[in-house]
């Protein structure tokens, strides 16, 4: 099976078959909820009123467990008529009673993945998926009723790695695209439609319907929009949720919408969707964390647990100076400020699963109730219980996984293996990344804050552990965060083999520290307003000599066109409201700085990219700032550039939610009127040079503050320097600039 | 009873017929105070707490909404990490785990706990997480709870609200006192009825300082009288180093 259509509340599931497709038609399937209360009195009381709603098809008394930490106790099994009725049934049955007498369970799951749940489907495909790709571009979506004029269709978009097979532009009056559209759909009769946007979906359908065009996109006539356009608020973030649509028999990916596809490939979705039983759609679709929770749902059902629908389990108490130490973080040595040579960086591998995994880490592990007197947790005084948790469980299956591929791909030369292994992997990856920071998440279904706690002082207490044995063995501990050291020779000291010592502390702590890279030299960066080290800010060149065992994927390069001889990370250059002009300025100041190893040279390359600047000679394209918007115009209390630039797309009738993001130029930072900027869109030919070098400046600033040059010392070489070009001059020096 | 600034202004525990002479602070009975602040006011709330356990001994049962609780700020006003050991708090993240720290609350409640601290107790039930209806029963429930609580235990109960307006109301309606501390030219001001105390002073030169160094100067400054009730902090750091608090010596 791969994927699932709900229609008249009935279930149509597809699979493929040797040559063709197959659907199921399954008109009787009831989704289930479950209803607790203190004791099954209560809920007995209510329950002839239970079985008296229209939407419920029958109940029954069952045994199940209401929390990892609880008995097993008698619950009411509510089958619900459909899935489109399940949240209103439980919004009444709770409702019945005071709030919060009633508690509900496996209330929000997405439809296809409680069905599979529910019918113990697996919606593993059997067989490769077709897949066909169409891309709009965005100027074509653009109004109220966008009609589409010019679009890509190909086949075998992602699948394997396979590249764009049989790529077609189809373009002319919007009749014509749409009939030519539904044909390579129906010639090719995919089961993965990868859209760049989904509201293609309606816009086509509406095209053909106003111009009497005879069109279909699923293997059924029609689609379904299944939720509308919201704009939600989460961990403090504004995001936009744009509205999701169906068509029958096919699974689609909205580009747009889509974190695992867009990081990973087909291959890697397809993985998590037989670990998390998400069929495709959900999955593409799907937040980490909801892969995750996906995960622990299938696992806390094994093990006769219920999901709860709001998470009622609470924090326990603890003393305020257990939450100062608990809050601490991550460990980290604040960085030497400073450019070191001979630099080598060490990480443990997954430290975070595998503390989970070594040290039993589970929200009913953690202070259990049987060994109150233990404390397991340094610095806390938690305790861990020795059963084993279901965390560590679903956990180490996921670890074990991703190091079998792992391997497999360091041992294969097969260019579209390692592809797909690179996807597998790196889906795999994102799901043990988040595993950590979703244990604090206070809304998350099975997260538990002392989880995180206690991962975190086991962290701290590892990182020290390797410090200590590091500094023993003759090496000088420059930086350390989270699960990272840096380390370079000690002057005069004895020194034993990085390899040697960390296969020593490997044994030791029980998660392995692996050697990442060498680097010729690197720079910790200070922070703007004082002199300590700004904890993850700083560059680097890279050492020639190999020692990169992780391979391509434990490079992060920060983009600079294939170039990866220099590591970026928290300066200007890495960060995306970054003008490219401003990245290009910084990563060409590194170079010299690699170069020359003095601040003057470097000043030098600068003062020549400024004359450009001031020359009006650098293209306005590359000076584009892209910004999320937070609020809707209107809506802030300053008149920052993001305000301008929504004004202005505003008035071009370019609808930017908030969540998305704005391109713009900065024309004239002095006004405080949709002036002040332009849209990159507009094409502007000019721009506001003196907020351009401040931004250079500022970049300039990073680069030049680990040799101790500030943006005073900066300015004053600059002042120098052109009074000299000046005098020798007598006008503005050549400005073709580097 | 209304306390001026010394006339000079400048001097913060100036000895006074032959006594030491401590800023004030409102204190805390039995039953349900409501303390009302200034929208972004970070200090008076924890000062009063931390000044409480000072002064009174026992241990505070902190259930916290919306970050109040923040260990990095309790600890730099702290004059102690005894003291903060003394505090015990539960975060609740959602109106359901607010509404279940809140039902356990009795159950929670000792011999030694000497006040209950609930923070925006109204905030988590506001959100859009629950229909409208729900929240504001989960959160009269809550409410109701805490009210039981003080009146059966005779304890002090400290509360604050998110917002003063008409789903906050029926905390103030709740409350057996009011508090409110709000912005002076001299420095914040408890202010309740029949009861006003200018705290402390500013700066000699009329400024004031930002308002966490001027609750931890406010404890510092209390110290003596804290000293004298309380149980002893072997470990409480000398105060009287710091900067302003010549006049005890």
């Amino acid at each position: 099976m791969f994927t699932v259509d709900f229609r008249d509340d009935a279930v149509y599931a597809w699979s493929r078959t040797g040559n063709g497709v197959e659907c199921e038609h399954d008109p009787d399937y009831t989704p289930t909820v479950y209803l607790e209360a203190n004791d099954w009195a209560t809920v007995a009381e209510n329950r002839e009123h239970v079985d008296a709603h229209p939407n419920v098809a029958a109940t029954a008394r069952e045994e199940w467990r209401p929390g990892f930490r609880e008995d097993p106790t008698d619950v009411l099994r509510v089958d619900v008529t459909g899935v489109d009725a399940v949240r209103s049934v439980a919004r009444q049955l709770r409702s019945w009673e005071r709030s919060g007498t009633f508690r509900l369970f496996n209330v929000d799951f997405t439809p296809a993945f409680r069905y599979c749940l529910e019918t113990d489907a697996d919606p593993t495909p059997n067989g490769s998926l077709r897949t066909l790709a169409i891309d709009v571009p965005a100027t074509e979506l653009a109004g109220d009723d966008p009609e589409i004029t010019e679009c890509t269709v190909r086949s075998g978009e992602g699948a394997n790695g396979d590249g764009p097979r049989g790529a077609e532009t189809v373009a002319g009056n919007p009749e014509t695209v749409v009939e030519r559209v539904g044909e390579r759909v129906e010639s090719a009769d995919p089961d993965v439609l990868v859209l760049s946007t989904a509201r293609l979906i309606p816009i086509l359908f509406e095209t053909a319907h106003d111009r009497g065009v005879d069109f279909q996109l699923g293997r059924r006539p029609g689609y379904r929009k299944r939720a509308g356009a919201s704009t939600y608020e989460s961990y403090g973030r504004v995001g936009h949720s744009p509205a999701r649509y169906g068509i029958p028999g096919r699974a689609v990916i909205d580009r747009e919408n889509t974190f695992f596809y867009r990081e990973t490939n087909l291959v890697g979705c397809l993985d998590l969707v037989s670990r998390s039983g998400k069929p495709l759609q959900e999955l593409a679709w799907a937040s980490i964390g909801n892969v995750l929770t996906a995960i622990q749902v299938r696992e806390a059902l094994d093990r006769n647990v219920l999901v709860p629908w709001r998470s009622w389990r609470a924090e326990f108490f603890k003393t305020m100076g257990q939450l100062q130490d608990a809050d601490r973080g991550g460990y980290t040595f604040s960085p030497r400020v400073g450019v070191h040579e001979d630099v080598h960086e060490l990480d443990f591998a997954s430290l975070y699963p595998n503390i989970i995994v070594t040290r039993n880490v589970s929200p009913e592990t953690v202070r259990c109730d049987c060994h109150p007197d233990r404390e397991d947790v340094p610095g806390l005084g938690y305790a861990v219980c020795d059963e084993q948790g279901y965390l560590p469980e679903v956990l180490s299956s996921l670890v074990d996984a991703r190091d079998g591929i792992k391997r497999e791909r360091r041992s294969t030369d097969d260019p579209e293996r390692r592809e797909t292994l690179a996807g597998r992997s790196a889906a795999l990856k994102w799901i043990l990344v988040a595993c950590f920071g979703y244990q604090g998440f206070s809304n998350a279904k099975f997260g538990r804050i002392e989880c995180h706690e206690a991962i975190n002082a086991f962290a701290r207490e590892i990182l020290l552990d390797a410090k200590a044995a590091l500094e023993a063995g003759g090496w000088e501990v420059v930086h350390g965060i989270v699960d990272s050291v840096w380390v370079t020779p000690r002057e005069g000291a004895k020194r034993r083999p990085l390899d040697a010592l960390a296969a020593e502390i490997t044994d030791d702590v029980g998660v392995r520290l692996e050697y990442e890279s060498a680097y010729d030299w690197v720079a910790f960066v200070p922070r703007r307003d004082s002199n300590a080290g700004a904890l993850t800010k700083y560059f680097g060149k890279r050492a020639n000599e190999g020692g990169t065992e992780g391979g391509a994927e434990a490079r992060d390069d920060g983009g600079n066109g294939g170039e990866d001889a220099f590591k970026y990370r928290g300066v200007e250059c890495r960060q995306r409201s970054t003008p490219e002009w401003v990245a290009d300025v910084q990563r060409d100041l590194i170079a010299a700085l690699d170069r020359y190893r003095e601040p003057e040279p470097v000043c030098g390359v600068l003062a020549q990219y400024l004359q450009r600047l001031d020359a009006e000679r650098v293209d306005p394209a590359d000076l584009a700032v892209s910004n999320r918007v937070s609020k809707e115009s209107g809506e802030y209390a300053h008149y920052t550039h993001s305000t301008a630039a929504v004004e202005r797309a505003d008035d071009a009738g370019l609808d930017v939610e908030p969540g998305q993001s704005v391109d713009y130029v900065v024309v004239d930072n002095e006004r405080d009127t949709r002036e002040r900027v332009a849209l990159a869109a507009e094409e502007p030919e000019g721009y506001d040079a003196d907020y351009y070098r401040d931004r250079a400046l500022r970049a300039a600033e990073s680069v030049l503050s680990p040799l101790g040059w500030r943006r005073g010392d900066i300015e004053a070489y600059l002042a120098d320097r052109e009074d000299a070009v000046v005098t020798a001059y007598g006008g503005a020096a050549d400005g073709d600039g580097p | 009873m209304v306390r001026t600034p010394p006339p000079d202004g400048s001097t913060l525990t100036a000895a006074r017929g032959g006594r030491l002479d401590v800023p004030e602070l409102p204190t805390l009975d039995p039953g349900i105070t409501l303390l009302s602040t200034e929208e972004g006011a970070t200090g008076p709330l924890q000062a009063l707490v931390l000044d409480h356990l000072l002064l009174q001994g026992g241990e505070a049962l902190w259930v916290d909404s919306h970050g109040h609780a923040q260990s990095q700020l309790l600890g730099r006003l702290a004059p102690s990490r005894r003291v903060l050991d003394r505090v015990r708090v539960a975060r609740g993240f959602t109106p359901t785990q607010h509404a279940t720290l809140v039902e356990r609350l009795p159950e929670r409640v000792t011999p030694n706990t000497s006040l209950v601290v609930l923070p925006a107790i109204d905030g988590q039930y506001r959100g859009d997480e629950l229909p409208r209806e729900d929240g504001r029963e989960l959160f009269l429930r809550s409410l109701a709870t805490v009210g039981r609580l003080a009146r059966e235990r005779d304890l002090p109960v400290l509360v604050t609200r998110r917002r003063d307006d008409e789903f906050g109301a029926p905390a103030a309606a709740a409350a057996d006192t009011t508090v409110a501390c709000e912005r002076t030219e001299f420095g914040p001001r408890f202010r309740t009825e029949g009861f006003e105390t200018l705290v402390y002073p500013g700066e000699p030169d009329g400024t004031v300082q930002t308002t966490l160094a001027y609750w931890t100067r406010i404890l510092e400054a209390r110290d003596p009288i804290h000293g004298a009730t309380a149980t002893p902090d072997e470990d409480r750091e000398p105060s009287v180093s710091s900067a302003g608090a010549e006049g005890v010596r």
